[in-house]
């Protein structure tokens, strides 16, 4: 009896595994949490069938107590493996691991391989490592789709290979990432995403970011830390004290019992600060700027009134004079110059500084287009590229778009000059390499750019592809 | 030349960095700084080729030193350069940064590569 429910359930995990739905986003959506439930009710039932029937049947037991292991918990395996450091057999065998999440195999078996790595002992190791993992993707066939946790752990050993100590550098790698598809995200991705992209947030004690990250990496997948945050930003900052908001803020508490530093999140979140704290001094201002933290982003009125006050122009405007400057009015200006491209006015932004700012921008701006020409001229000989290869090209737009959008001169005329471009590189993508989940998360930046700009035919296909009017 | 510095206003204080002196330092002093450490990286003495910054330690060579000598020679790029200087954390202190998101990383129990 035990035997024959333990087929039925594999067949019909089997079955579920390959008739999943398809999310209109692209990516590949699951019922999670029904999936997880149905599996601890069945697999109990299936062990209270087999010890009543056979209790002496040690071998049914031994098989069932595995399968409820790899069934209900496959990271429990996966990290079994990670911690022999055998990141190749890792990579293979965590198949194995993830099989009932066949939708985000590929990403599993990247985590569980990089879980691995970690434990190498010497950098060397660690880099030749990280480039075997980045050559699984490169050679990944072009038809394989790739799904938004595969696109998650991509940026994170790419940020690795790039910039292996650098936490802040790993963290905007993962702000690129802002409007991707969760639903296909597995659990130990996400979980992994959020820990990397607070940490820096947490350093800083920028608050909005932290909560920003938190509900970045609010995926299907239940991920506490995230919800835990949430609710006590909600709690906090927003001061929602309803019975709920305080009742989720304890129940996601409770996870974190034995972790004594996200246990103490709260009361950290009680004294903080309002974000908008007076400055105390110019040190402070560019001690804080060059920590390049979103602190100061979101100070930027407070700060250039620390720095360019009547009191400072006087200051300077004399020192201006005991250096020789020649004209101490264009002196000043020149400093102002320099403030006002480090913190640039909000209202004023389509305003450049100065020529070198300028310059800046416009190099940005050609090297955008010249990534562009390549992707068209890739496009034009009909290789579309394998999704990883099409991600890794848009993340390079995306944080090139990202950083010209201080602009709004650059940002309209990149787009404009750009746009059938763009056209022809998300209809390949959808048409030709059926790389959906991908365009969806192009889509969803392009579309308030195209409708900005009048290109509405343009608009109303990137309107058609967020909101799953094609298939 | 130290691109990220050229490129972002806010570390325009790098040729006190690479001189390693403050705005307090006179035109004299400024030169003499300059040759002490030309001189020191034609000895090649250890530890002379590294400087320290806001961002960690970096490496300077002979052209970056004369560089930084003629910017702070320039009456108008001296002053933007004294305008953007703040003190410097001590190493150890920076260290304690670094260290600061090292231990978040820790404390929120995630395997980074520095680990």
């Amino acid at each position: 009896m035990g035997g024959l429910v333990f087929i039925v359930v594999l067949i019909i995990f089997l079955i579920r595994n390959f008739t999943g739905k398809k999310g209109i986003n692209g990516d590949q959506k699951d019922n999670v949490r029904g999936n997880y439930i149905s599996i601890w009710v069945i697999s109990i039932l299936a062990w209270l069938i087999i010890r009543n029937d056979h209790p002496d049947n040690y071998l049914a037991l031994f098989g069932l107590y595995l399968w409820l292991a790899i069934f209900t918990q496959p990271s429990i395996i996966s990290k079994m493996w990670a911690m022999s450091a055998m990141y190749k057999g890792c990579y293979y065998l965590s198949s194995l691991c993830y099989f009932r999440n066949g939708r985000n195999l590929f990403a599993g078996r990247l985590m569980s391989s990089l879980e691995a790595c970690h434990r190498l002992k010497s950098d060397e190791d660690k880099r030749q490592a990280l480039i075997w993992l980045k050559s699984r993707y490169q050679k990944r066939k072009a038809k394989k789709k790739i799904l938004s946790g595969d696109m998650v752990m991509i940026t994170i050993i790419e940020a690795y290979l790039a910039k292996p100590d650098d936490a802040y550098y790993l963290a905007s790698q993962l702000d690129l990432l802002k409007g991707i598809a969760t639903a296909s995200i597995p659990r130990c991705v996400s979980r992994y995403a959020l820990r990397l992209g607070l940490a820096p947030a947490l350093a800083n004690a920028d608050w909005d970011r932290i909560y920003a990250c938190a509900k970045q990496w609010n995926t299907p997948a239940i991920n506490p830390l995230a919800k835990y945050i949430t609710a006590l930003y909600e709690f906090h900052r927003l001061e929602k004290r309803t019975l709920a908001v305080r009742l989720r803020c304890g129940l996601w508490r409770m996870f974190y019992m034995f972790n004594p530093y996200l246990w103490k999140l709260a009361q950290q979140f009680k004294e903080a600060k309002h974000l908008s704290v007076d400055v105390e001094s110019k040190a402070e201002v560019i001690q804080s700027l060059w920590k390049n933290s979103k602190l100061a982003e979101l100070n930027r009125t407070n700060y250039r009134g620390c720095l360019l006050n009547t009191e400072a122009q006087k200051r300077w405007r004399l020192r201006s004079q005991q250096l020789g400057v020649w004209d101490e009015g264009e002196a000043w200006q020149k400093i102002e110059q320099t403030v006002l491209r480090t913190l640039p006015e909000e209202s004023a932004s389509d305003a450049i500084a100065d020529e070198q700012a300028y310059q800046l921008m416009e190099q940005k701006y050609k090297k955008l287009h010249y990534l562009l020409q390549a992707i068209e001229r890739r496009l034009d000989a009909d290789e579309v590229g394998s999704g990883a290869q099409n991600f890794i090209d848009w993340l390079h737009v995306r944080a090139l778009l990202l950083e010209l959008a201080t602009s709004k001169h650059f940002t309209d005329t990149a787009f404009s000059s750009n746009h059938e471009i763009l056209w022809q590189w998300v209809a390949d993508l959808w048409n030709v390499a059926k790389q959906h989940c991908l365009v969806h998360f192009m889509a969803g930046i392009f579309e308030p750019m195209a409708k900005q700009n009048g290109y509405t035919e343009f608009h109303a296909l990137l309107h058609g592809l967020t909101r799953a009017e094609y298939s | 030349m130290i691109p990220e510095f050229t490129e972002q206003a806010q570390f325009s204080a790098w040729p006190f960095w690479v001189l390693g002196i403050n705005p307090e330092a006179s035109s004299i002093e400024v030169a003499a700084a300059a040759r002490d450490i030309t001189t020191k990286l034609q000895f090649k003495i250890p530890e002379v080729e590294y400087f320290q910054t806001p961002v960690g330690r970096k490496t300077r060579d002979e052209f970056l030193v004369r560089e930084a000598k003629s910017k702070l020679q320039d009456p108008q790029a001296r002053l933007i350069a004294e305008f953007w200087y703040a003190e410097l954390a001590e190493p150890e202190q920076q260290a304690g940064l670094a260290m600061n998101v090292g231990e978040l990383l820790a404390k929120l129990k995630v395997k980074f590569w520095a680990d």
